[in-house]
């Protein structure tokens, strides 16, 4: 949804603030409205109590200064769901009785390793949580035929049409590249040879058959990598990697336009949880936040150990507690190092090394306590109604943000820029 | 204790997915070869400092992704670099085929003055040779390029190929040809070099400019 000029034409439908928020998510064409400074300010005021409000004579001065977020909640986490529960929540026909009670217990203590093989499939979307063991048994044939339909459509390019074909070719050249190197200190994908490279291998290349137009994009073996380790199986793997790439897919598409919304909504956030950190990241003109671009790309995979992206990626398929969680969790990491960025009065290239070098020292339980605490906090705290909407909203559609992401053209550099004006927009008028 | 040096070169290690980058600059900051390494998502950094012609020298080397498609992301680091190692792969031409791109990527997007050595990596893998030495150094010659073949494996013209770079880049600080103190050189002068100069001008800024990595 992108609004032409959110002070005249949209009230109806949201709060004035959260029209003020959309203003960040709008396109780069259009200009803010011309507004007298007190007039803009008294809107604010009226609309959320807990903003200070600070009138600057100077036009174009920031006049959002503070936002009181409250205290932050202590969250606790338990521990994983055990076979005996899950065993407990399936009915006689294999139906699961109370979905949203597994998901939140998945969401509190993620799952036992053993129960990963079945229970993801449910979490991806692969089988519903409402069909029979029989249901499954017919879909799963039915896939199962699928998949070595389009898995020979490629097997079966001779030598001679791939000559013909360059984007086939690029995709099979890059996937064979980074086949060997995707987790290959991991056993299921060590040595010479080893089977899980082929599966890996087959995987992705029938995946560029499912998606000829996406193809194979850097990035997507990480994704693929734990997904086929817990499966064990090519069939089951693929279905389940078709899911989480229906949500990863803007990320990876030619503009990377899911990149593009992401990071500015993750500024939106960091701006709104700790103004003094956004300033100072501003400053060293890393308010783009392309430090945090692997973490996005690929859902920390490299930033945590192989077992603990395995938890993380559970957690967050539950859609639990809100969307976007995963920005509150790159919001939470960054609030543990934000006071020894600005102490140690890291620059540009020193902010990027950091954040770069946190890879693999990072613990998940730590970071999703502090990330769900982040998000009580935000809800509690009197702007929710903004932030609900406009960065986590809590619909059901899991590409509800994107959708409602305006679309930017690269400017003629290449730059990711053309959000930045707009932020500024959510805090500074005239 | 910090160790002082007389300038700072901002370097860029570009070139198709594949072809040695990442192993190139573990090579030339841990002199050895990175064994199981990842393919690069986005952007990593390595410094190291060396000695060139008497001077002291810190390179902050950036190592970008290679895919096409991380383009607009890898571009934003271009800006402001003073050298680059332009890297294909002896035993794939199509990574030597993308060379072009690569090229005007760096002179109009870091600097036209940008000092750029070509690399044909994997020069350990002879017997898989797709591109002749003499057929690389002719492109280089005819695109005013440093050239060398180089193994980030053995760790061959590695080395060489990093100081040879800013070899030249502090030759044409010598000559007057390049100007550090342009917006966007990629070039500081480092704390040693401010001391030297006494009167350095705008050292206030040159001062606030300078890193620990």
């Amino acid at each position: 949804m992108i609004m032409k000029d959110p002070y005249t034409t949209t009230l109806g439908g949201f709060s004035k603030v959260t029209n003020y928020l959309f203003d960040a998510f709008r396109g780069p064409d259009a200009e803010p409205q011309e507004r007298p400074p007190d007039e803009v300010a008294d809107m604010l005021t009226e609309a959320i109590p807990g903003l200070d409000i600070n009138q600057q004579e100077e036009p174009g001065f920031e006049v959002i200064t503070r936002v009181d977020l409250g205290e932050r909640p202590e969250v606790q986490r338990s521990e994983p769901v055990t076979q005996e529960e899950w065993e407990a929540s399936v009915d006689s026909e294999g139906r699961i009785r109370d979905p949203q009670h597994l998901k939140n217990r998945i969401f509190r203590g993620g799952l036992c390793h053993s129960l990963r093989r079945e229970v993801w499939k449910f979490l991806l979307g692969f089988y519903p949580w409402s069909s029979t063991q029989e249901a499954r048994r017919v879909l799963h044939r039915s896939k199962t035929d699928e998949y070595f339909r389009m898995k020979l459509q490629w097997k079966s390019v001779s030598e001679e049409q791939e000559k013909r074909n360059s984007r086939l070719r690029d995709y099979r050249s890059l996937i064979e590249k980074d086949v060997n190197r995707t987790d290959r200190t991991n056993s299921f994908y060590e040595g010479e040879g080893n089977p899980g490279l082929i599966l890996l291998h087959d995987v992705l290349m029938t995946y560029c058959m499912y998606d000829f137009d996406l193809g194979y994009v850097q990035g997507m073996s990480d994704l693929l990598s734990p997904i086929l380790y817990v499966m064990e199986n090519e069939v089951d793997a693929f279905w389940c990697f078709t899911s989480f790439m229906d949500e990863m897919h803007k990320n990876f598409e030619e503009q990377m336009q899911g990149m593009k919304t992401q990071l500015i909504q993750l500024g939106t956030l960091l701006r709104l949880l700790d103004r003094t950190f956004w300033n100072y990241l501003e400053s060293q003109d890393s308010g783009y936040l392309y430090f945090c671009f692997r973490w996005l790309l690929i859902r920390f995979k490299r930033e945590l150990t192989f077992l603990d992206v395995l938890r993380l990626w559970e957690v967050m398929w539950t859609g639990l507690p809100c969307q976007n969680f995963h920005l509150l969790m790159c919001c939470a990491i960054l609030d543990s190092e934000k006071q020894k960025i600005m102490d140690e009065r890291y620059g540009f290239n020193e902010i990027l090394k950091h954040v770069n070098e946190l890879a693999m020292k990072l613990h998940v339980e730590e970071i999703l306590c502090q990330a769900e605490a982040l998000c009580l906090q935000l809800k509690n705290c009197k702007v929710r109604e903004s932030w609900c909407q406009s960065c986590l909203p809590r619909s059901r559609d899991p590409l509800s943000v994107l959708q409602s992401a305006p679309s930017f053209s690269p400017s003629r550099n290449g730059h990711i820029r053309n959000g930045a004006p707009d932020l500024y927009k959510l805090a500074y008028i005239s | 204790p910090k160790i002082t040096y007389n300038f700072l070169f901002k370097f860029l290690v570009i070139g198709s997915a594949g072809t040695g980058k990442s192993c190139l600059l573990h090579q030339f900051i841990e002199n050895k070869f990175k064994q199981d390494s990842n393919h690069t998502i986005g952007v990593e950094f390595g410094s190291r400092v060396v000695n060139v012609g008497g001077k002291t020298v810190k390179l902050q080397i950036w190592d970008t992704a290679g895919q096409e498609r991380f383009r607009s992301v890898t571009r934003s680091y271009y800006r402001g670099a003073a050298g680059a190692l332009l890297v294909y792969d002896i035993t794939s031409r199509e990574t030597y085929n993308a060379l072009t791109n690569w090229l005007t990527d760096a002179r109009t997007l870091a600097s036209p003055n940008i000092v750029i050595i070509l690399c044909g990596n994997k020069k350990d893998l002879d017997a898989d040779r797709e591109v002749t030495f003499l057929e690389a150094s002719r492109f280089a010659q005819e695109n005013e390029l440093m050239f060398l073949e180089t193994s980030a494996l053995t760790g061959e013209n590695v080395e060489e190929a990093f100081l040879k770079c800013a070899r030249t880049i502090l030759n044409k600080i010598e000559s007057g040809e390049l100007d550090p103190e342009r917006m966007g050189s990629g070039i500081q002068y480092g704390d040693a070099s401010l001391r030297q100069l006494r009167q350095p001008r705008g050292s206030a800024a040159q001062t606030k400019q300078q890193c620990n990595c």
